[in-house]
């Protein structure tokens, strides 16, 4: 006997990602994905900014990774509160879902958040897939890992809505070529924007900060609406 | 990628159904739709579904994987068009502004109990 079932098997996650969505609106809290391959700089972006925003905003940080809490560590010492993912102890996930998220939003005092940082697991492909239930994905990629990446991993390029461009002060000594990065960007998601930065000597930070203030004005004033 | 997780996925997905159902039986087949775009590797699921499965409803059933094709729809000109290439260029107007159609499913279509 066949019988019909007719379900997407994530759509279990994206449910969860809408339930996590509804509380972060509630709350008012912006909530930025960060995405990028291992070892782009998400995490020393992070520190850049928690350092730029803090005394502006109450900010909260989820960090996943497979294992350690490493990056956690180097941002706890910023006095705000960060919970730890680590997936290994769910099977290595790469990627992080909609349900671990949910389980560390019950941790955080949401309250007291304005905005939320969640650092995804690096990796290109995987965290793509899975909505967390977030206002905006924002993928990182450093000029080492060469211009032809997002054509190279479309899915995630395609479904971001920010590019950070991150070491530009490696740009003088490689043979990168920063034109051709953005075009190749352009080609897989013709509305991506896109800022260039270094998070080792801070150029750029202000101009992102600049994109998280508008972002957490422009909620405020669509939930003030709503 | 993240196929072990799916497995476990499907299993769930049909132990829930099958507690919501009178007719019982055991699971000889389940029927997948995965779409192109949707980066499941069907050999890593079988190979997952294989050892995932074991001393659950669903052990020994069969997957049957159903390939969806990637379809979109040109947002400047409204081309239907399945691409060929990773970066999606509409044939017609050469526009890059696209909507993804169909392709990025991982559905479960149908099980077969007996």
């Amino acid at each position: 006997m066949k019988i019909k079932v007719l379900k997407d098997v994530l759509k279990a996650n994206d449910t969860i990602a809408d339930e996590n969505r509804t509380i972060l609106r509630k709350k008012r809290i912006l909530t930025l994905n960060l995405m990028s391959s291992p070892g782009a700089g998400k995490t020393l972006i992070l520190e850049k900014t928690v350092e730029r925003l803090k005394k502006d905003f109450r900010i909260g940080v989820i960090e996943g990774d497979v294992s350690t809490s490493n990056d956690a560590k180097r941002l706890v010492k910023y006095d705000i509160p960060v919970i730890q993912i680590n997936t290994d102890s769910i099977g290595g996930a790469c990627h992080l879902d909609a349900n671990m998220v949910k389980e560390a939003l019950v941790s955080l005092d949401l309250s007291s958040i304005q905005i939320l940082f969640i650092e995804n697991i690096g990796n290109l492909i995987c965290p793509a897939g899975f909505d967390l239930g977030e206002d905006k994905k924002v993928i990182v990629l450093s000029l080492t890992e060469g211009e032809d990446k997002p054509v190279k991993y479309p899915i995630a390029f395609r479904k971001a809505d920010l590019l950070l461009v991150n070491k530009l002060d490696l740009l003088n000594h490689l043979d990168v070529d920063i034109e051709l990065l953005l075009k190749n960007s352009r080609k897989v998601n013709p509305d991506l924007k896109s800022i260039q930065l270094s998070a080792r000597t801070g150029e750029g930070i202000e101009e992102w900060a600049r994109w998280i203030r508008k972002s957490l004005e422009l909620k405020n004033r669509k939930s003030r609406a709503l | 990628m993240h196929e072990l997780s799916l497995a476990q996925g499907i299993i769930q997905v049909i132990g829930e159904e099958l507690g919501k159902r009178e007719e019982k039986g055991t699971v000889q087949k389940i029927n997948l739709r995965i779409g192109q775009l949707s980066c499941v590797e069907p050999e890593a699921l079988l190979f997952s579904f294989g050892f995932c499965s074991k001393k659950t409803q669903c052990e020994n059933a069969e997957l049957v994987i159903e390939k969806v094709p990637l379809t979109c729809k040109c947002q400047n000109c409204g081309k239907d068009f399945s691409p060929e290439e990773a970066i999606f260029v509409c044939p017609d107007c050469g526009s890059t502004r696209i909507k993804i159609l169909s392709g990025e499913e991982f559905y479960i279509d149908s099980f077969e109990i007996e």
